[in-house]
């Protein structure tokens, strides 16, 4: 699919087709993608489980649960658990040897080049000790999320629109998904990614509405805002990047006719 | 020009820190070992030239450049000593009159782990 | 573009035509793929500062250099500085924008969401938690390197004349809100680095000092920024940049069902991948020694 449709087809989908798994090959190009993602110093901060509704119970579900949106969990029929692993650095370059930048793999693969001012003995005899580990290399792992793993995890996310699914972002329970998933102590949960076909329409209500354009993005510093041109607009309309905004005008029907299908309660 | 005597001790290629540069210029860019004093013979009287202009021997450029990391392992820029050849390099590079010879010295510090750039040409 | 091909010829492209601008309609496209990236907790976390090379004085230019950055800095025409607005949790506390997701039918009653929800659970339950999360971590520890090129610049920008004052950053975070504000940010940079390959460009993430990027755009004390900003510009190179950079096994990454079972990679689906583009041939490519020698003559760049 066109990149642009792509994302303007992004949304937060709720009713999945709860009767329709998804095929084993789009959850790998998913995280594909996640892996062609940028990543400081080429290390993976980013790791995930996958794991599928139909092979966890009704109380393993449960643990993953948390007050935003816990029905979820119940409808999608895969959710992809997105963690930051806070001993990436340590792992990936000490212990593995994988070819991130201080182990000079991207110079010697001629990527990184004495052109920008790099040499082998930069990277492993400088930059190693320097920027890998801030405080020491002893200094223990820190907490605080990770950028790139988002990074990673929002590939994964875009590529299912692209693959012709739908996927939302949830926050999780910790302790309920470690005791499920068994995963590290040193693993900081970032988001949950419920991954299925939509049994909604692409719409689904329309795109959201957010802060004013020029609130968001500026020009020079922050006393100027980046003037929103409405012709970049139109042009981005055709493309799909940009579409009807909520409300649709059917929307209301279709979630009355949703939740008769779900035989959700609606509760107004 | 000539590099007054006392300055060099010995050929060029004899110090460390050349050593380094023509090993990993080499490496880098597919030149067998016993090709490199040629591949480099141009650049290497350009650093000869250096030396004269700032009065030292190669080791001694290096050597202030980097020292001992406060951490334990590797070394440490040192980044005042680096700016400040930052702005030799560039003196001696108008004084040439030659960006090439200023990218000559610049891949000398370079491949002995002294990071810099000049701005690109436009 | 197709989307898997953008995927695909993403790389970090660390040379670009200094003499070429980027269209402004090219940033703007960029900057509206990140204005529809989607909301961590339905909050608006994200800006966005444009900063021109062309505009900056000399001076200025000079302070963002770094050991690990000047030529690209040079190179690219265009900045994007990326900040997570520290306040967005305080400024939702009242619930207006998710009670307005569901004015919109866009969060369903049937999946909970009411203004009494809203008001009884999430704002006291999810939101408030955020800010008071009493577990809070120290941020703004740059590694020795970076610290002394920012104390240099200080003290080169001398005389009272402040280029650059390194101020501390405040000490320590809640760790939900920096969490939060690291993820968000993640998220608009996959939009922002993918948007400019699909409109021509070339782009990386470059470690720039963020205490001088906050100074050069004159931030708040409440927008928290990270050490990458997103250098943008037409390639200098070939788009190939030598070849996809390597990746770690495919196993190492990803588990099935469990922490432990590794998701086992499908060749099939790699050759799918590859025929799409979004997997191409790896570095080193045969030819890439003598593109970086042509790139280092044309630009006066050292070799
Ligand atoms: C947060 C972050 C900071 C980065 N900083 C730099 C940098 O300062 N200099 C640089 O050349 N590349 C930088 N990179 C790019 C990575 O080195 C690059 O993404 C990684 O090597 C993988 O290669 P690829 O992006 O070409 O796939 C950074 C990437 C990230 C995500």
């Amino acid at each position: 699919m066109e990149f642009k449709r792509v994302l303007g087809r992004r949304r937060s989908f709720h009713y999945f087709a709860t009767w329709r798994p998804v095929e084993r090959e789009k959850i790998q190009a998913m995280l594909e993608a996640a892996r062609r993602a940028s990543r400081a110093v080429n290390t993976p901060f980013f790791k995930a489980v996958v794991t599928y509704r139909d092979r966890l119970s009704q109380e393993e579900r449960n643990q993953f649960k948390t007050a935003w949106e816990p029905t979820v969990f119940d409808f999608a029929p895969v959710s992809i658990f997105w963690y930051h692993d806070t001993e990436a650095r340590v792992a990936y370059v000490d212990r593995l040897k994988r070819p991130g930048v201080p182990s000079g793999a991207l110079q010697d693969n001629a990527v990184m080049a004495p052109l920008l001012g790099w040499s082998r003995r930069f990277l492993s005899e400088v930059i190693l000790p320097e920027l890998l580990a801030p405080g020491g290399r002893s200094a223990p792992p820190a907490r605080g999320g990770n950028s790139d793993a988002a990074m990673a995890m929002e590939q994964a996310l875009l590529c299912a629109y692209d693959e012709g699914l739908a996927a939302t972002l949830v926050p999780f329970d910790e302790d309920g998904a470690r005791t499920v998933l068994g995963v590290p102590e040193v693993w900081e949960p970032l988001l949950a990614m419920l991954v299925g076909y939509p049994a909604e329409s692409w719409e689904a209500g329309g795109q959201a509405p957010g802060l004013p354009f020029e609130d968001v993005f500026f020009a020079g510093s922050m006393d100027t805002a980046f003037e929103r041109d409405p012709q970049v607009v139109a042009r981005l309309q055709s493309e799909e990047l940009i579409q009807e905004q909520a409300p649709i005008a059917w929307r209301k029907h279709e979630i009355r006719g949703l939740d008769r299908m779900f035989r959700l309660p609606a509760s107004r | 020009m000539s590099v007054p005597f006392h300055l060099l001790d010995r050929p060029i290629t004899e110090y460390i820190g050349v050593k380094l540069w023509l090993e990993e210029y080499g490496q880098f860019w597919g030149i067998p070992p016993s090709m490199i004093d040629q591949e480099l013979s141009s650049s290497l009287l350009i650093l000869e030239r250096f030396c004269a202009f700032v009065g030292k021997d190669p080791d001694q450029i290096a050597g202030e450049c980097l020292r001992p990391s406060k951490v334990g392992e590797g070394v440490m820029l040192r980044t005042k000593a680096r700016r400040e050849y930052i702005g030799l390099i560039a003196d001696f590079e108008r004084k040439e009159g030659s960006r090439a010879s200023g990218s000559a010295v610049r891949s000398f510090f370079i491949h002995n782990g002294v990071a810099m750039t000049p701005s690109a040409l436009r | 573009m197709e989307f898997k091909e953008v995927v695909g010829w993403r790389r970090s492209i660390r040379f670009f035509a200094p003499w070429r601008p980027v269209e402004r309609e090219k940033v703007q496209a960029i900057l509206e793929a990140v204005y529809r990236a989607p909301k961590v907790l339905e909050l608006d976390i994200v800006r966005c500062v444009v900063i021109y090379r062309d505009a900056l004085t000399a001076e200025q230019l000079e302070s963002i250099r770094s050991p690990i950055n000047s030529a690209q800095i040079d190179m690219a025409p265009v900045y994007i500085q990326f900040f997570a607005d520290l306040q967005a949790a305080e400024r939702a506390m009242d619930g207006g924008h998710l009670k307005e997701l569901i004015d919109l039918d866009l969060l369903p009653a049937s999946f909970g969401w009411t203004h009494d929800y809203v008001d009884r659970v999430i704002v006291p339950q999810v939101y408030k938690r955020i800010l008071t999360d009493s577990n809070r971590v120290v941020v703004g520890r740059r590694p020795p390197l970076l610290q002394e090129v920012e104390e240099q610049a200080q003290a080169r920008a001398g005389g009272g004349r402040t280029v650059v004052a390194v101020e501390a950053e405040p000490a320590t975070l809640p760790l939900s809100l920096l969490v939060l504000a690291n993820t968000a940010v993640g998220i608009a940079q996959a939009h922002a680095l993918l948007s400019a390959f699909d409109e021509g460009l070339g782009a990386h993430l470059c470690g720039i000092s963020p205490v001088v990027m906050k100074q050069l755009c004159r931030i708040p004390d409440y927008w928290h920024t990270g050490a990458s900003t997103m250098l943008l510009g037409y390639h200098a190179g070939s788009w190939e940049d030598g070849g996809q950079r390597p990746r770690e096994p495919f196993e190492e990454d990803f588990f099935e069902g469990r922490y432990g079972t590794p998701f086992v990679q499908d060749p099939g689906v790699v050759g799918r991948l590859k025929a799409e583009r979004m997997i191409q041939d790896e570095a080193p490519l045969a030819w890439r020694r003598g593109e970086l020698s042509a790139l280092a003559d044309m630009l006066g760049l050292p070799k």
